[in-house]
């Protein structure tokens, strides 16, 4: 079952790895944090993604013998670097003027936008009541509030591995249940 | 092992969850199991739509297309077999580097003086070239470009055209002062003699692919054209013209965008201004002052998931004569960077995408040594782009008109003329006496290619 997760902690791993698997295991673990980390410093969730994209795809290119021990911190390193890069050269080919509207109309949101986001969290949340409890719980606690599964296991006093099945029964259910206008 | 789709863990390794050796069991899964890949991306679809409705701080995801982009650059032999991957032809560094090659041999057919410097100096002469002294048959040697290596005859015919390669690169100024002289006082005759030109068409880009970028150019094929153009009123012979070096006749701005192991580079790109369906790629490439100009390199990565076809302008093969005794293919000296002189390239693509203008994924990465960088520009109109970039586009229309390129869309003399004007009204006050005087003679040649059709 899953183990606990320890974010400062990338080594210890027993069983090779090639460079594909290196990646794909990457990605598991630091797609999102590494997005957020992109777009905290270019701004923009497009180019923040296409950021990260680029830096799995670096990935590929390095020894995996020697940046999977340090794994996060070259992942971290790498985005980084490729997010200050891309700043700087649109700062040289963006004029300010254009720069600054577009970080402003990507930061305000319409009142029908409030209103659409507002109605989708209600019907979502209307489908998760329909789960389980604990299921609902569970799901709750992790996209809600953004919990770990090890925090939710102390939350909720299940074990780790509860948790896991939980989420995993729950959000295939969930698949069956949301219409397709919210997925 | 085969993982059952009822496993929590498939879940837990989507959500980032998994670490240790679960976790890398799950990413060999992934990479080896269709059905586990399905069912960790709907996890992740699920878990991004869940975020993003229950948390004004929802994690962001990569999007399905982005994964398939990294899994199949994880796939392509460029990134794990790129030492062994066969090289196509339009790869080779004939074919990318014969500019130099025909460039330099031009001068085997415009040399008024014969006199030759013996063979075996001119391998360990450097500096303080006599270029008058120089016959160019030394320069007929194989070529060699970026990080691919040519086969070599051997013996002294490579080591000569080595060091005329090098001293061309030491003293470029020199070399083409000379050049441009020779052609000014030699017949008009001689340039029947010049090697037929075989340009290449468009490549389809099927795989991720690294290629080299050509580092230099000859200089011959302007002032070719200017004799021609302005001297006598004519066009000249499709065989005189070579876009690589009309275009790098001229002088650019120094590249800074990238700089890395003693080189710098540009890059731009912007719609085609004779073409709505194709873009025009420019590069900028340049040896940074003390580099060691024989083992630099510069190479794209042609990113397939964004483009269709390309072609580069320019650097045709150039076919020898049969009297010449050889097999017909091209010769010259290797390519190696001017210490003093950037080098301009266009690429012409054609995007596999309707999106371009939203979309931000990369269309081709620049590798300078063994760094890579990621073009992420924004898609610019033509007017867009910078001073040197549509002066250098002009210029390679120009190249294509005279050599009857292939696939030109739309361009024809008025069109040509009409980027002149456009050029001219937002850069004019601010031109080289160099550059107004190209544009007229781009003008005169638009107006005799009119006369021509």
């Amino acid at each position: 079952m899953a183990s606990e997760k320890d974010p400062e902690q990338d080594s210890g791993h027993k069983m090779t790895e090639t460079s594909a698997e290196l990646v794909e295991r990457a990605i598991s673990e630091y797609e999102s944090p590494l997005i957020g980390y992109a777009q905290t410093i270019v701004h923009d969730l497009d180019r923040a993604r296409d950021i990260v994209q680029d830096t799995f795809i670096r990935l590929y290119q390095q020894d995996v013998s020697k940046v999977r021990d340090g794994l996060k911190s070259w992942l971290f390193t790498v985005c980084r670097n490729r997010a200050l890069d891309v700043l700087r050269k649109e700062k040289r080919l963006v004029p300010v003027e254009d720069e600054a509207l577009t970080i402003e109309d990507s930061k305000v949101s319409s009142p029908q936008e409030i209103a659409a986001d507002s109605e989708r969290v209600k019907l979502v949340k209307g489908y998760i009541a329909r789960l389980p409890e604990n299921q609902a719980t569970a799901i709750l606690l992790k996209f809600e509030k953004g919990y770990s599964y090890k925090e939710i296991s102390d939350e909720t006093g299940l074990t780790t591995g509860n948790v896991g099945f939980l989420i995993h029964t729950g959000m295939k259910r969930l698949r069956e249940l949301l219409p397709d206008e919210l997925k | 092992m085969k993982i059952n789709l009822d496993d929590p863990r498939v879940t837990a390794f989507a959500l980032g969850e998994l670490t240790g050796d679960d976790a890398i069991e799950m990413a060999r899964a992934v990479r080896s199991d269709e059905r586990v890949r399905r069912a960790v991306d709907e996890a992740r679809d699920m878990a991004h739509i869940l975020g993003t409705a229950l948390s004004p701080f929802g994690s962001e995801m990569l999007t399905p297309d982005q994964r398939a982009v990294i899994r199949s650059v994880g796939s392509s032999p460029v990134i794990e077999d790129i030492a062994s991957a066969k090289v196509p032809f339009w790869k080779k560094p004939a074919v990318v580097a014969t500019g130099v090659a025909a460039a330099v041999a031009l001068m085997l057919y415009v040399v008024a003086d014969k006199e030759v410097v013996d063979r075996s100096t001119l391998a360990d002469q450097k500096m303080d070239w006599n270029w008058s002294k120089v016959d160019t048959q030394d320069l007929a040697a194989p070529v060699r470009v970026g990080i691919l290596v040519p086969e070599v005859s051997g013996g002294n015919t490579d080591a000569n055209a080595r060091a005329v390669s090098a001293a061309i690169s030491d003293d470029t100024e020199g070399f083409r002062r000379t050049l441009r002289k020779r052609i000014q006082t030699s017949s008009m005759k001689s340039v029947q003699d010049l090697p037929h030109l075989d340009t290449k068409d468009w490549q389809e880009v099927v795989l991720s692919e690294r290629i080299p970028v050509p580092m230099s150019s000859g200089a011959a094929s302007w002032p070719w054209i200017k004799r021609y153009v302005i001297d006598a009123g004519q066009l000249p012979p499709a065989k005189a013209v070579r876009i690589e070096e009309m275009v790098n006749h001229f002088s650019y701005r120094r590249p800074s965008w990238m700089k890395h192991k003693g080189m710098a580079a540009d890059v731009e790109w912007c719609r085609n201004p004779w073409n709505p369906r194709t873009h025009l790629l420019a590069l900028h490439v340049q040896a940074l002052p003390g580099a060691d100009v024989e083992s630099l390199s510069t190479s794209l990565v042609i990113r397939s998931e964004r483009i269709e076809k390309l072609r580069l302008l320019g650097y045709a093969t150039a076919v020898s004569q049969p009297e010449a005794g050889n097999d017909g293919v091209s010769v010259g000296a290797p390519a190696v960077a001017s210490r003093t002189r950037g080098n301009y390239v266009f690429y012409e693509i054609l995007l596999n995408d309707d999106e371009s203008d939203e979309n931000f994924a990369p269309i081709v990465s620049l590798i300078l040594g063994d760094d890579e960088q990621p073009l992420f520009d924004k898609m610019k109109s033509w007017s867009d782009v910078s001073s040197d970039m549509r002066f250098a586009t002009i210029v390679a229309a120009t190249g294509m008109m005279l050599a009857d390129y292939s696939s030109m869309g739309d361009l024809n003399p008025d069109r040509l003329n009409s980027m002149v004007d456009s050029f001219v009204s937002q850069d004019g006050g601010d031109l080289s006496p160099e550059r107004k005087q190209a544009l007229e003679l781009m003008r005169k040649a638009s107006h005799l290619l009119k006369r021509s059709n």
